[in-house]
């Protein structure tokens, strides 16, 4: 195992590097100039643009570009956003935590409420309770978040006048977790509902299939009671397909979920990722994306992992 | 069935909502204030007004200024050498409490204010002008402002690494500061009206740095009604009363600038008290709706600025012949565009100077022919059966899309075959920024300033002129423009250029948008200038 775990991080390097190189290629060949955003409508000289560009190093080679900015990381450093010059770790500092939170509570919620709704939805299969998981699933997966958030916030907020509409907290008022809960509501629901969605069909399908499996029925004909025939021999089974699932899905912790964050007006990764690629604060755009290959690198690693606690024939060596 | 089919969603949802917001739902109430002690007791500043804005601002050392936000911000933070009225345009005393400008035209004396002060208690002085005109023009400056000063003496030099001071700035006494211009320039006063930074504040720090000084993220040190309390990024910049404020006022305690990046929930903002204003980008289709509100008025401005169809004259083709961009312009009738898309929130533009400018002429024309006119004007220029041309312009501005789909549909009459492509920002300014052009026009706004003064966009030197005008003629009358300083000689000149550029169309003049903000009927004396709606906020109050 721990042989196995040595060779996935040394793995996990180049593949890295790889994923850096090529999304540094691919941004900058995209049309635009960050100094043509820093620099419209003012009256700036064609010197002084020349000067700015060198400070941006955007006069150089690419490839030279990249190394300096590989440099940079090795030593933990960012560089500095285009967009307010300040360093990106101190971005990070600030949107990192608040994105956990906003993107924390949904997840938790969502894999609590999906996988006993999964389970009663295979095991009571055409029966009211999955029809209903089976209608709020396709409602979830098709409504988007940005229209789902506005009627929210029409509800409860224009309306009912019970929550308030946008924003993380009180201004000014005193931390409190009442005070935060209120604020947390809505996004809560809209992204929880849809990842609640998808995670309820997936639970379902492979629940489906492993109370089909041939060792399912010999436990039921030894008379195995029914719920120790599910959540003792079906459910760990099932399970390797939905982990798989939550491993693609935990990187969207520190990935943020743009269109809620900008309808509720949350200062999140999600957000701050595309103003970056607006921008063309290239800094920030290779920041977001490194954050996120590690995600998806690791959660890949603890997912083959686990892999091996759900099924034992699963052997690392 | 339907019903039961929802039963379960909407039953989780409504329990989930219940069980958190039982928590508490009074209206947000920032803390109680403490109390400012040299503040006469029956003027304290009362009262909170949150303004809603999509976006941050980005830095608040005012010279590096260049994003609206920020702009917003640091009027509510500093003072300025001086401003412009928010109706005459005419410049108005703040901290030069009076200038004197020699017979010449060279010599500007500015005579400060001796009661403002800084934030902590300093005297704003000579120095402090003469250190934020240095920063600016400083060889490593990061600021965008070097044009505004370029024509003091000796500004060049010092930009250049030349010279260790310019030469044209002379402190006379702490509250006395003299500029010298290298040559006259007429619009020049409206250059000072820029906000002084504290000299102080910044005693061995490195010009080239000034983006990363902490008072860029938090300014500690502001000469303004109002001081930063707190800046969470992306999410709010609350600012309180400046209990050293050296002018009258302000008459509110705090003011919340709430960063809502999405429109609709800013209007629902706006509409359950979260906020008190939002300012200049009301959509035009909310306006109905939010007018029909008891607690909210709209209200609206005219401004400095206009959008256009601009012809690229860089590059060789149909567009250089000004018979083909004359044609093109005859056809175009931006009416509808005002009637239909603005509702009536804007006027038609017919030449460079919006109706705002003194400068404007009413009886000015644009060019107007029938499209036999115009397609003999095509046959002239030797393009009998039209040709095909490139439009582009950014994406999200609907008026603009409007405006090009319009102009493809009405010189399609002409044979001419448009291809119309709203773009992405950052491709659209890389396209629009080319060192050589390769589009054939653009749908774009310019703004004009409260100077009549022509030459950025039109002079064939300036970097601004983009598209490659270039009238020898014009250029004459701009640098004639800004030589003359009486001001009914300056409007005839600007009129006669006017009339030019009318003729040359290389642009063809749209509208000129009105801003407009929506705000709670509590929340009084907001009075937006047409460069800002940041105008006085000294002045706010609340009524309730």
């Amino acid at each position: 195992m721990r042989k196995y775990l040595v060779r996935r991080v040394l793995q996990a390097v180049p593949i890295l590097l790889g994923i850096t190189l090529i999304s540094f290629f691919i941004i900058h060949l995209a049309p635009g100039d960050p100094l043509a955003m820093d620099i419209e409508g003012t009256k700036i000289s064609p010197e002084a643009i020349q000067i700015r560009r060198e400070q941006m190093n955007l006069d150089k080679p690419i490839p030279v570009q990249y190394w300096i900015w590989i440099k940079g990381l090795l030593r933990g450093d960012f560089g500095w956003s285009f967009q307010d010059g300040r360093p990106i770790v101190e971005h990070l500092k600030e949107r990192i935590p608040i994105t956990l939170l906003i993107m924390g509570i949904p997840m938790f919620i969502a894999v609590l409420v999906s996988i006993p709704l999964g389970i009663v939805s295979a095991t009571r299969q055409y029966s009211l309770a999955d029809q209903c998981a089976t209608v709020f699933a396709f409602l979830g997966i098709s409504i988007p978040n940005f229209w789902f958030g506005i009627v929210l916030m029409m509800i409860f907020s224009l309306w009912l006048g019970w929550l308030p509409a946008t924003g993380l907290k009180t201004i000014g008022a005193p931390f409190s977790i009442a005070d935060r809960a209120k604020y947390l509501v809505m996004p809560t629901i809209v992204l929880a509902t849809g990842q609640m969605a998808s995670l309820v069909r997936y639970v379902r399908s492979s629940m489906l299939e492993v109370i089909r499996q041939d060792y399912v029925r010999t436990a039921r004909a030894k008379g195995v009671s029914e719920r120790l025939v599910i959540y003792k021999h079906a459910l760990k089974n099932a399970m390797i397909p939905v982990v798989t699932i939550l491993a693609l899905m935990m990187p969207g912790l520190l990935g943020g979920a743009l269109m809620t964050e900008n309808v509720f007006a949350l200062p999140g990764m999600g957000r701050w990722t595309v103003r970056a690629v607006f921008y063309r604060d290239y800094p920030a755009v290779m920041a977001s994306l490194t954050v996120s290959s590690v995600m998806i690198v690791a959660f890949n690693l603890i997912a083959d992992i686990l892999y091996g606690f759900l099924d034992p024939r699963i052997k690392y060596d | 069935m339907i019903s039961r089919k929802w039963l379960l969603p909407v039953v989780l949802m409504v329990t989930l909502a219940m069980l958190l917001s039982a928590c508490g739902q009074k209206p947000a109430t920032p803390p109680a204030p403490e109390k400012p002690a040299d503040v006469a007791e029956e003027k304290k500043p009362s009262g909170i007004v949150r303004v809603g804005s999509i976006g941050d601002a980005q830095n608040l050392i005012p010279i590096l200024v260049t994003d609206s936000a920020s702009q917003d911000i640091v009027y509510w933070l500093f003072s300025y050498l001086l401003r412009t009225d928010s109706r005459t345009l005419e410049p108005t005393p703040e901290i030069a409490e009076k200038w004197d400008i020699s017979s010449d035209n060279l010599v500007y004396t500015f005579y400060l204010n001796k009661n403002a002060k800084w934030s902590d208690g300093k005297p704003i002085t000579a120095k402090d002008v003469a250190f934020t005109i240095e920063a600016v023009c400083h060889p490593e400056s990061p600021s965008d402002w070097f044009s505004d000063f370029s024509r003091i003496k000796g500004a060049r030099a010092f930009k250049d690494g030349k010279a260790d001071k310019i030469e044209g700035i002379k402190i006379i006494d702490d509250h006395t500061i003299e500029i010298t211009l290298e040559e006259v320039y007429a619009p020049f006063i409206l250059s000072m009206a820029f906000a002084p930074m504290p000299a102080h504040v910044y005693e061995g720090a490195s010009i080239k740095d000034l983006k990363t000084h902490p008072q860029n993220s938090k300014p500690t040190v502001t000469s303004g009604p109002f001081v930063l309390e707190e800046w969470a990024r992306d999410q709010y910049i609350m600012v309180k009363a400046n209990p050293n404020f050296w002018g009258e006022g302000p008459g509110l305690e705090r003011i919340i600038y709430r960063i809502i990046p999405d429109q609709t929930a800013e209007v629902i903002e706006l509409r359950t008290g979260g906020l008190d204003l939002i300012p200049t980008a009301v959509k035009i289709e909310e306006v109905p709706e939010l007018q029909k509100s008891p607690l909210l008025e709209v209200v609206t401005n005219k401004r400095l600025v206009y959008d256009y169809i601009g012809f690229n004259m860089k590059k060789e083709g149909p567009l250089k012949d000004k018979r083909v961009r004359q044609a093109l312009t005859m056809v175009f009738d931006p009416t509808p565009l005002v009637r239909d898309v603005l509702k009536g929130y804007g006027v038609v533009v017919n030449g460079p100077l919006p109706p705002l400018s003194w400068a404007f002429d009413p009886d000015l024309k644009r060019l107007q022919g029938t499209v036999e006119e115009a397609k003999a004007l095509l046959a002239q220029a030797g393009y009998p059966n039209g040709f095909k041309m490139t439009l582009y312009t950014n994406e999200g501005n609907e008026v603009r899309e409007n405006a090009g789909l319009l102009f493809k549909e009405a010189v399609a009459k002409l044979g001419v075959e448009v291809e119309f492509q709203p773009m992405e920002w950052g491709a659209f300014l890389q396209v629009l920024m080319a060192p050589e052009p390769t589009y054939d026009a653009m749908v774009l706004g310019v703004g004009t300033g409260v100077d009549p003064d022509l030459e950025y966009s039109w002079h064939s030197k300036s970097a601004g002129n983009r598209y490659g005008y270039s009238n020898p003629e014009v250029d004459a009358l701009i640098e004639e423009g800004l030589r003359v300083t009486d001001l009914a000689k300056r409007k005839e000149i600007y009129q006669k250029a006017q009339r030019i550029l009318v003729d040359d169309a290389p642009f063809i003049f749209l509208y000129v948008r009105e801003a407009l903000h929506a705000k709670n009927k509590n929340f009084q004396g907001f009075d937006p200038h047409p460069s800002t709606p940041m105008y006085r906020v000294d002045r706010w109050y609340r009524v309730d």
